[in-house]
């Protein structure tokens, strides 16, 4: 850029910059040409599926690799299978012993000194091989608790504690007809630990639905949260005991004998501030290590997997990897944990499962298996349940390998060295913080999100960190930390190029001398200015022509054209003389599906469309161009942060008519006219992960 | 227990009870069985007892006088069927019956169609000939061998042993004629329910059965029951006799509205524009959870009498708190008020007197917003009077979604499954199902060390727990469930007349271990007292032996297990006791002195004291149904 500075003329900046632009991408055109296809999760981690017999349903609820480097899987129908020599490849087949059957939905298996344990809705139970035929014959009870009889309580675990203890975390119900969360009986919503010899002490409280659970490197207990009432977006907590996690319906028990939780229901105030800041004065209330922004990472957390396989699998040794159920990903975090408190990233690492993801496990030879179900829910991988697993090709993606709080920013560490001009400029980041409302009502829209200035960046020596000065970096917030035009030494871009940093505390350490780069930025400021009038004036001349050509064509058109409506109207057009063509009544089934799925109207009809949301979900109803229903859905899923707030309507002329997003038991009329050209149309809620299924046929008839 | 606990308890058991489904309130007919002079003229192999023993095994039985039973006795000579004095063309029928061991008999709609009674205890594999059966008919120039045709065996066996009382309901509609005499629809079973259980479904029969008691086909003939192939008791024959008769709605007309948020706003709320209707259906332009509508039409009443009116709208939960209704409707004929459906629940029933003619129908209705789990918008009003079926007027076509079934199967393994199942109105969480390979099937409350149920039969189906999201959790039984005392199986007492605990302090289900059959040894604990419950299936599955042992701390204990409750508990000659009006045997083994006793809450219970040796004792008792 430094030879720019020689030009005088405005007029002849601006072209040579238009020029030099376009410069560029030729020449970013022929670096890709050289580089032959660019590279996929694919090539680095590879995902293969398990033969699974005709007759098994394993819809997996629970998993842990044995000893042998077998699998023991619980399913949702209540058996337990062994599945020997998991690790396959070619023609081979894994080998499938029933180990146990007639449990009720065990949504949680650890394995430990020769026994299983499972977690079943209302009981911890061992299951023991006494005979040694490879089939349980002894089923002891642990520990049972309350059920109300809701299909809602759903019950997780166990993690064995260094104790020797076990923890468990149980969902609270769902209520129709309240259409939220409730705890009816004890312990729901809560974690417990519990003896070997079947004594319960209470643990923690908060919990909405705690469908991930386990350690980190460091042995501290976590759990995973599913966005809805009182959590704003999916999250990873650590738990401790006497914690109270957010969901305040499981306080309804904090009086009862034994509980370490003295908050009681009125003490959560419901006014939407940001979590964080009702922690500050709630005393007993904590705030999540790390927020999974919802629809971007994910829409339903589950599984929690330390990468204990010590580089095995990759360069994330010590990270820990989260499932999606809704979203059929995996996402990787790295936790820190500053003056006592965790925090941490997230970054996208692997999509494209074929089920609803619940568990993840390591198998003896550290390659990763994740174990899936849909059944109820659905998910964008469309199988109804699945075993996959992941395995590191031994190739080194380029990847942000971690990011660190800095007093003053962030520092962003590599799995390769980069080419250190290119992530030495503050323009080839943005960082954005923001953060969700803390609320009873189900989820939250992105909040208070703004702009996070870069001063400048220092990478290192050996070029694998880059060390960034950031302005207006918020405690308790969500930064999204975008490198998008960093590049590898070779040139690679990144395999993933964000990560969402949860920040409730500055890291430690040196802060770095601004002045340097607030003196070079004024500089360059100055010249940014001159450069943005110029562009500016330039777009203003064109528009002003653009609107006289425009208002010229109008004047010349012999009869006025009616207003194209809005894609959202929501109040009858006038002109319509309060009456529409046709009443469409739109509702939703369980299951991610539209009631009904198929309509017909005429073209050019005047429509009234009422958009019921019976589900206990978000949900949106979008027209769409025939065939653009995945490519808009992936355009909506793209608006990244901005998505919830734009209730996930892309900007693009393939959406034709769009309610805006709706709450659980919300209801929206819009007006529209029906499309003039026949054809089947699709209308889809495009919220992330229900696209790829939530789909009907608007048939346009003549 | 925590009282919130035991509030939330409560809640959930009164919920159950209301959602009871109503009963026809149009009285059975009744035949007292008085005398056989109710009938027509038959032989001597027929009498009216008051009660009849059989013996399990086919021993002597016995009988005693009195009035309200039907017995056939096969004499030698001469044996009659029995005719009733009165002929039927449609008709829903109950009675009750018993088999004496290995006979043979046959309920004979217009003395034609028979649904075939048979001792068929246990049968595996019914056949046209057993119980529950749509008998074979009949056509020898179909050729040696194949003479038998279009016998119907019942879905599932469902019968019970020899000596006790099984129920029948059928409902039946006569063939219908034109006004020559030409058959224009056949016969046709429309259900067929033995002990509760559906064994046959829609079944149309082209003509009698093989040896009805007339050859042709009319519209009216006599219920018969077959007198000469065995031994059989009848009881509480009731029936409703239906004239052909109907009720219809026509010239419907719906007025719709925008703004009715209760049902009074009817009265005053402008109407938004009107329609001609065919079915009972909110078709005018409207959200699908905020409509209301007024319909309109007329009623065509075939004779004079009462009738009964029964409104349910699909859309109204059974559960919605009354400050928070999200819909009502109210029925009225000629202007006066018949149901009133409040939304607090969606159902209701009313009646009134009408003459012969046409009426005039008005029905409100509106929806103010919709729940999920209430999805169905339908409107169905149904109607009954005296000979006049009962029917839903105007339905509109629609089936739901299409679900296959699920259920677990039980091979050559006990299979076992824990879930949620229903015991009296109430939902059981911790639950365990237990198949066991010769057909016995039984329900164990784990929480409470209570016996709930058996069954013969399939095992459970598991729709309502792995279809969708498992709204319910429910695991159906698959057969003809008695539900059993469902209270705790062991108790410690001060005395043999210490009332019988509805539980146990201290209680804990400990875990179960697996016989070589898969059946499960279960473990409990009482403070003082462990407890190991087992189950055997015996004579290949026609008893199921429930064993309970126990080991003391300390042998001062009194420790009691409640074997039975019932209405009456009777010990019979063959050394059996009979529970709830001969329901099912309970078979002791050894000399075991048993207690019958009054119970707090009006039945009788058979309590068992165990006896200690040493430390341990046991106890065992078979059910035999």
């Amino acid at each position: 850029m430094k030879n720019l500075m020689n030009f005088k003329n405005t007029k002849g900046f601006a072209f040579a910059l238009a020029c030099l632009v376009i410069g560029q991408v030729e020449l970013k055109a022929q670096d890709k040409a050289l580089m032959m296809v660019p590279e996929t999760e694919d090539d680095f981690y590879k995902m293969i599926s398990l033969p699974v017999p005709e007759d098994v349903i394993l819809e997996v609820g629970g998993m842990a690799t044995l000893p042998d480097g077998s699998l023991a899987i619980c399913t949702r129908r209540g058996e337990v299978w062994i599945v020997s020599s998991p690790s396959i490849s070619g023609s081979e087949k894994p080998v499938y012993k029933k180990f146990a059957s007639g449990l009720h939905e065990p949504l949680g298996l650890a394995y430990k000194d020769g026994d299983i344990y499972v977690t079943q809705r209302s009981e911890l139970t061992r299951l023991s091989d006494t005979d040694g035929d490879g089939q349980a014959d002894v089923y002891d009870k642990i520990y049972s608790w309350p059920l109300s009889g809701n299909y809602h309580e759903y019950s997780y675990g166990p993690t064995f504690l260094p104790n020797g203890n076990m923890l468990v975390t149980l969902n609270v119900g769902w209520s129709n007809s309240l259409g939220h969360g409730v705890s009816l009986v004890p312990w729901r919503g809560w974690a417990l630990e519990i003896t070997p010899d079947g004594e319960m002490i209470p643990f923690a409280a908060g919990m909405r639905s705690p469908a991930g659970y386990g350690m980190n490197a460091e042995g501290d207990f976590f759990y995973t949260e599913n966005q809805g009432d009182w959590v704003g977006s999916g999250r990873i907590s650590h738990v401790e005991k006497g914690d109270f996690l957010g969901n305040a319906e499981s306080l309804e028990w904090s009086d009862l004998s034994g509980s370490p939780v003295t908050l009681k229901k009125e003490d959560i105030p419901n006014t939407g501030e940001p979590m964080y800041d009702v922690a500050q004065r709630v005393s007993g209330l904590k705030a999540p290590a790390i927020w999974l922004p919802h629809g971007i990472l994910g829409i339903s957390t589950s599984g929690f997997l330390n990468d204990n396989t010590e580089g095995k699998f990759g360069p994330f040794a010590n990270q820990v990897f989260v499932g999606d159920q809704g979203q059929s990903n995996i996402a990787r975090v790295d936790f820190e944990k500053i003056n006592g408190v965790y925090q941490g990233v997230v970054f996208p690492f692997r999509e494209g499962f074929s089920s609803g993801i619940l568990r993840m496990v390591w198998g003896n030879d550290a390659s990763m298996f994740v174990g899936m179900t849909s059944r109820g829910w659905s998910s964008t991988g469309k199988e109804l349940f699945s075993l996959q697993r992941l395995v590191w090709t031994g190739r080194m993606p380029f990847e942000m390998k971690t990011i660190k709080s800095k007093p003053d920013g962030f520092e962003i560490e590599f799995t390769e060295p980069v080419d250190k001009e290119l992530a030495k400029d503050p323009a080839n980041y943005q960082v954005t913080g923001f953060t969700y409302k803390y609320q009873a009502q189900y989820g939250s829209p992105v909040i208070n999100n703004e702009p996070c200035d870069i001063i400048g960046v220092v990478v290192s020596e050996d070029g694998m960190k880059a060390r960034l000065l950031v302005d207006n970096l918020r405690l308790g917030y969500i930064h999204e930390i975008k490198a998008e035009g960093v590049k590898s030494t070779e040139g690679k871009p990144l395999l993933h190029n964000v990560g969402y940093y949860t920040l409730n505390n500055f890291g430690a350490g040196e802060k770095i001398d601004q002045s340097p780069f607030l003196a070079a930025r004024h500089e360059h400021e100055m010249l940014m200015k001159a450069v943005a009038d110029s562009a500016a004036k330039a777009q203003a001349d064109a528009e002003a022509k653009a609107k006289a050509a425009e208002a010229k064509k109008q004047a010349a058109a012999t009869t006025p054209t009616a207003p194209k409506l809005a894609k959202n109207t929501t109040t009858m057009p006038a002109a319509w003389d309060g009456k529409a063509d046709v009443t469409i009544n739109m509702g939703t089934k369980p299951g991610l599906k539209f009631d009904p799925a198929q309509v017909q109207v005429k073209a050019g009809s005047k429509v009234k469309l009422v958009f019921q949301n019976v589900d206990d979900m978000l949900h949106n109803f979008v027209i769409v161009m025939p065939g653009t229903a995945i490519e808009v859905g992936e355009a909506a899923m793209k608006l990244g942060l901005e998505g919830q707030q734009k209730d996930y309507i892309p900007n693009t002329s393939k959406v034709l008519v769009n309610t805006k997003l709706l709450q659980p038991s919300e209801s929206a009329t819009i007006y529209f006219i029906a499309p003039t050209e026949p054809g089947e149309y699709t209308y889809v809620c495009t919220v992330p992960g229900h696209f790829y299924t939530m789909q009907g046929t608007l048939k346009v008839v003549k | 227990m925590n009282k919130k606990l035991i509030l939330i308890c409560c809640c959930l058991f009164i919920k159950a009870i209301t959602s009871v489904a109503q009963d026809s309130p149009i009285p059975f007919e009744v035949l007292p069985l008085q005398s056989l002079s109710e009938f027509q003229t038959t032989g001597n192999n027929w009498q009216i007892v008051g009660d009849i023993y059989y013996d399990l095994d086919g021993g002597k039985s016995k009988t005693t006088s009195g009035v309200g039973v039907l017995l056939n006795t096969l004499q030698k000579g001469d044996n009659e069927a029995l005719k009733t004095s009165f002929e039927h063309g449609d008709i829903e029928l109950s009675l009750d019956f018993m088999m004496p061991k290995g006979s043979n008999s046959g309920v004979y709609l217009q003395g034609r169609y028979e649904v075939q009674l048979f001792d068929s205890w246990a049968e595996k594999d019914p056949k046209y000939s057993d119980a529950g059966a749509i008998y074979q008919r009949w056509d020898a120039g179909r050729g040696a061998g194949r003479e038998g045709f279009e016998g119907h065996p019942p879905l599932v066996n469902v019968s019970r042993a020899p000596g006790l009382w099984q129920s029948l309901r059928i409902v039946f509609q006569a063939p219908r004629f034109d006004s020559n005499g030409k058959k224009v629809a056949n016969a046709k079973f429309v259900s067929v329910y033995q002990n509760d259980v559906l064994v046959q479904k829609n079944i149309e029969v082209t003509g009698p059965t093989q040896a009805a008691f007339f050859e042709d086909e009319q519209a009216l003939g006599p219920l018969v029951i077959q007198g000469d192939h065995g031994g059989v008791a009848i009881r509480n024959i009731k029936y409703k006799t239906y004239g052909s008769g109907k009720v219809t709605l026509k010239d419907m007309k719906l007025t719709y509205y925008d703004s009715i948020r209760s049902i009074n706003d009817f009265a005053k709320a402008k109407p938004k524009g009107e329609m001609p209707i065919d079915v009972l259906a909110h078709l005018a332009p409207a959200t699908r959870n905020e409509f209301s509508g007024t319909v309109e039409g007329s009623l065509e009443i075939p004779s004079d009498g009462e009738y009964f009116f029964h409104l349910n709208l699909a859309w109204v939960p059974d559960d919605t708190p009354p400050g928070n209704i999200n819909g009502a409707g109210k029925l009225f004929i000629d202007d006066k008020e018949v149901v009133y459906v409040d939304g607090v629940t969606g159902k209701a029933n009313g009646s009134t007197e009408l003459t012969a003619g046409t009426h005039k129908i008005k029905l409100n209705y509106f929806k103010k917003y919709g729940h999920w789990y209430a999805p169905s918008n339908d409107i169905t009003l149904t109607v009954e009077g005296n000979g006049v079926a009962k029917t839903a007027l105007n339905v509109p076509l629609r089936a739901d979604d299409p679900v296959g079934q699920i259920a677990v199967k039980v091979n050559d393994r006990a299979e076992m499954q824990r879930g949620f199942i229903m015991y009296d109105g109430e939902k059981r969480t911790h639950t365990v199902a237990v198949g066991e390979p010769g057909g016995a099937n039984y329900a164990i409350d784990l929480s409470k060390g209570e016996l709930l149920s058996v069954w013969r039969g399939d095992f459970v189906e598991t729709t309502p727990m792995w279809y969708g999201r498992g709204e319910t959790q429910l695991m159906l039984p698959m057969g003809n469930v008695i539900e059993l005392a469902g209270k705790p199986s062991l108790a410690v007492l001060d005395s043999k007349d210490e009332a019988w605990p509805s539980g146990i302090d201290g209680f804990s289900y400990e875990g179960y271990k697996l016989k070589t059959n898969g059946a499960p040894i279960i473990s409990y604990r009482i403070p003082g007292v462990s407890i190991q419950e087992t189950f055997d299936t015996k004579e290949s599955g026609k008893k199921l032996a429930h064993t309970l042992k126990v080991v003391v701390e300390n042998e001062d204990l009194e420790i009691y297990s409640l074997i039975a409750q019932g209405t009456t508990i009777e010990k019979l000659p063959n050394g059996l006791y009979a529970i709830d009006d001969k329901s099912y045997y309970i078979e002791l083994t050894g000399k075991q002195s048993p207690i019958i006793r009054d119970s707090a809450d009006g039945l009788q219970e058979l309590i068992l004291p165990i006896k200690l040796i040493g430390k341990s004792g046991v106890v065992t008792y078979s059910i035999v149904w």
